[in-house]
C-alpha cells in the first residue's frame, strides 16, 4: 500500500504547491490525477516516483519511506516520466533489454515478449534508434518500459499525449489488464473524458 | 549572443588552471627546448582540431533559436565561431603561457619568444578557421553520401574490401580531417626546417600564411554562412540520431560479451558503450590518439615530456564519460528509476577499462623500442587513468543527484 502522509511541497517559501496532504492508495486501483496546467500534478507524481522530494509529509510503500529508500521502492513502479527525453543512442529494443535485465527478469522468452508488447503498441520501428522517433513513438517506448515489468505501482504523467486514437484504446486496455493483475496505477492526463471509467478514485488539482 | 556564458568563477578557475598547467609544463625550459615544445603542441592541435571541429559545432540544440531569430550572414558567422571559442579559447592561452612563461629569465629572448607567439598564434587560428570553414559546408555532400544508391555501393564495396562498415556519409568528413592534419602538420615541419635553415621569421611566416587562407575561407563562409549551416546541421542532427547502421559492431554486440565486466553493472555498461559507440567512432579516436603520441615519441622529445603526454592522454580518455552525462544519453529520470547512484558510478568506470589493455600494450611496446615509459613511469599513469575514471564516473553521480529538486 502507498501512504501519502502530509505531504507538502514549495518550490520556494511561503508558495506551497500543495500542503498536509494524506491519502492511501491501494493495490489493484486506478487513481487519476486532474487538474489545470500548473497545479501540482506532475509536480505530486514527481515525488511518487522520487523525482521530487517533499518540503515536508512523507511517502511510504509498504510502510518503508520511499525517498529514504528509493532503489529498493522503484524496483516495484513502472514509470512514464512527463518528458519523453530518452536515452537517443539506444534502439526501442535495447532499451526494454536494459530495463529488464537490470531487474533480472529476463529468460529466454523475453526478446518476444518485447516484440509482443510492441506490436500491441503498433510500433515496428524497434530496432530503430530512439533518436530517430517522434514523440507519439516515444511515448508508446517509455509505455512499453514501464508495462513489461509488471509493476506493483504504474506511475504515468500523461502517458496518451500524442498517441493516436487506435493506440490510446490499447493503453487504456493494457491499464486495465495491470489493475486486474493488482498493480495500483496512478496517471494523470487532460483528456479524462473518454477514460474516466478507468479510475477507482479521482485526486483533483490544485489540492 | 544565445549561447550561454561561461560563470566568472569557472572562467578564473579555467584560466588558473590553464596558467598553472602551463607553467609547470614549460616554465623551466631554455628557449630551444621552448620552441620545440611548441611545434610539438601545434603538430598534436593540428590533429585535434581536425576531428574535433565539426563536433563542438554540430548538431546544434540552439538551431531552432537561430531559425526563430532568422540570424543569418555575419552575425550567423559570428555565432558558429564563438561556438568554437567558448571551448577552445584556453588553447591560445596554453601557447601565450609555454611561450612567455619563464620563470627563470622572463624578459630573456623577447624578440624570438614573440616570433614565435605569432607563429603559433596565427597557425593555430588560421587551422580553426580553415576547419570551421570546411566542415560548416560539408552537410551536403554528406547527406549525398549518405543517402543514395552511390553511397550505399560504396558502403558495400568498402564493407567487401576492408571488413568493416564504413558510413559513406562520413566521408567528407574524413577527407576533413585529413586535409585540415595534413596541412596543419605540414605547415609545422615546414615552419621548423625554415626555422632552423632561416631564421625564426621564416617560421612565422608559414603561421601567417595559414592565417590568411584560413582566413580567406571563413570570409567566403561567411557571405552566406546560413546556406551551409542548416543542412550541415541537419545532417549531423539525422547521422547521429540514426547511429551506425543495422551490420555495425554496435548492432552485433551483445551484453553477455563484455565477460570483463562484473555482472551487477554489465548490462549498465553495455548500454553505454551501445551509445557512445553510435555517437561517435570511439575506438578510431583512441587509436589516432595512439598514434598521435607514438609520432611524437619517435622525435624523441625526452623521458619527462613522454611521461607527461602518456599522462595527459591518459586523462583524455575520459571525455567519453563526460558524453554519457548529457541528457539525451542519459535523462536523469531513466537512470535513478533503473538504478541506484553506485551503479552509475561503477558502470561508467567499468566501461572506461576497455581502453586500459590497449593502453599498457602501447606503452609497453614503446619502452621495448624506444626505452620509455619505465615501468614505474607507467605505474603512474596507469594509476591516474583509474583515478580520472572514477573521477569522471562521480561526477556524473553528482549531476544526477543535482538533479532532483
Amino acid at each position: 500500500m502507498l501512504q501519502v502522509k502530509h505531504l507538502t511541497k514549495q518550490y520556494r517559501a511561503g508558495h506551497p504547491i500543495f500542503q498536509d496532504y494524506s491519502a492511501e492508495f491501494k493495490p489493484g486501483t486506478a487513481v487519476g490525477v486532474v487538474g489545470p496546467n500548473g497545479s501540482g500534478k506532475t509536480t505530486f507524481l514527481r515525488i511518487l516516483s522520487v523525482n521530487s522530494f517533499p518540503t515536508s509529509g512523507s511517502v511510504t510503500f509498504n510502510d518503508i519511506d520511499i525517498h529514504d529508500n528509493p532503489s529498493s521502492y522503484l524496483k516495484e513502479v513502472g514509470l512514464v516520466h512527463d518528458e519523453e527525453h530518452l536515452p537517443r543512442h539506444l534502439t526501442a529494443a535495447e532499451l526494454l533489454e536494459w530495463v529488464m535485465k537490470s531487474r533480472n527478469i529476463w529468460d529466454e522468452e523475453s526478446s518476444d515478449t518485447i516484440a509482443t508488447i510492441f506490436e500491441k503498441l503498433d510500433l515496428d520501428e524497434i530496432h530503430e534508434p530512439i533518436g530517430t522517433f517522434s514523440t507519439g513513438m516515444k511515448k508508446k517506448t517509455q509505455i512499453a518500459a514501464a508495462m513489461i515489468l509488471n509493476p506493483a505501482i504504474l506511475i504515468m504523467d500523461e502517458p496518451l499525449r500524442g498517441l493516436d486514437q487506435n493506440t490510446r484504446e490499447t493503453v487504456t486496455s493494457m491499464i486495465e489488464e495491470s489493475k486486474r493483475k493488482n498493480s495500483l496505477v496512478l496517471m494523470s492526463s487532460h483528456s479524462m473524458e473518454e477514460i474516466r471509467h478507468l479510475f477507482d478514485e479521482m485526486i483533483e488539482f490544485p489540492l | 549572443m544565445i549561447l550561454k556564458p561561461l560563470s566568472t568563477y569557472s572562467l578564473l578557475l579555467l584560466l588558473f588552471s590553464v596558467l598553472t598547467a602551463g607553467l609547470l609544463w614549460a616554465g623551466d625550459y631554455p628557449i630551444e627546448t621552448r620552441v620545440v615544445t611548441i611545434r610539438y603542441f601545434l603538430f598534436a592541435l593540428s590533429g585535434f582540431i581536425a576531428f574535433s571541429t565539426p563536433y563542438l559545432i554540430f548538431p546544434d540544440k540552439l538551431a531552432a533559436m537561430l531559425q526563430l531569430g532568422n540570424v543569418n550572414g555575419r552575425k550567423m558567422a559570428q555565432y558558429i565561431m564563438s561556438k568554437t571559442i567558448r571551448v577552445q579559447w584556453p588553447i591560445p592561452v596554453l601557447l601565450t603561457v609555454i611561450t612567455f612563461g619563464d620563470i627563470y629569465s622572463p624578459v630573456s629572448n623577447l624578440g624570438t619568444k614573440t616570433i614565435y607567439l605569432i607563429f603559433s598564434l596565427s597557425l593555430y587560428i588560421g587551422l580553426v578557421l580553415a576547419a570551421t570553414s570546411r566542415y560548416v559546408r560539408s552537410g551536403t555532400d554528406s547527406q549525398f553520401w549518405q543517402e543514395t544508391e552511390r553511397g550505399r555501393e560504396m558502403r558495400k564495396k568498402f564493407a567487401d574490401y576492408f571488413k568493416y562498415p564504413l558510413d559513406p556519409g562520413t566521408i567528407p568528413s574524413m577527407i576533413n580531417t585529413l586535409i585540415i592534419s595534413a596541412a596543419g602538420m605540414i605547415a609545422v615541419v615546414l615552419g621548423a626546417w625554415l626555422g632552423s635553415n632561416a631564421g625564426a621569421a621564416s617560421e612565422a611566416i608559414v603561421g601567417i600564411a595559414v592565417f590568411v587562407t584560413g582566413t580567406i575561407m571563413f570570409v567566403r563562409l561567411g557571405k552566406n554562412p546560413e546556406k551551409n549551416y542548416y543542412p550541415t546541421n541537419a545532417f549531423f542532427e539525422e547521422f547521429f540520431g540514426t547511429g551506425n547502421g543495422e551490420d555495425s559492431v554496435v548492432e552485433r554486440r551483445k551484453v553477455e560479451q563484455l565477460w570483463w565486466v562484473p555482472d551487477t553493472v554489465r548490462v549498465h555498461t553495455w548500454q553505454f558503450l551501445q551509445q557512445i559507440d553510435r555517437r561517435i567512432p570511439a575506438g578510431r579516436v583512441v587509436a589516432v590518439g595512439h598514434a598521435l603520441v607514438w609520432f611524437i615519441a619517435y622525435q624523441r622529445p625526452g623521458e619527462g615530456f613522454m611521461t607527461a603526454l602518456w599522462l595527459l592522454f591518459a586523462v583524455a580518455h575520459q571525455l567519453l564519460i563526460l558524453l554519457t552525462l548529457q541528457p539525451s544519453m542519459s535523462p536523469g529520470w531513466l537512470l535513478r528509476w533503473i538504478g541506484p547512484l553506485r551503479i552509475w558510478f561503477m558502470s561508467r568506470f567499468w566501461m572506461q577499462m576497455r581502453w586500459l589493455v590497449p593502453l599498457l600494450i602501447s606503452m609497453n611496446i614503446q619502452l621495448f623500442i624506444l626505452g620509455f615509459p619505465t615501468p614505474l613511469n607507467q605505474a603512474w599513469i596507469i594509476a591516474i587513468f583509474l583515478l580520472s575514471a572514477a573521477l569522471g564516473s562521480a561526477v556524473g553521480v553528482l549531476q544526477l543527484k543535482k538533479d532532483i529538486q
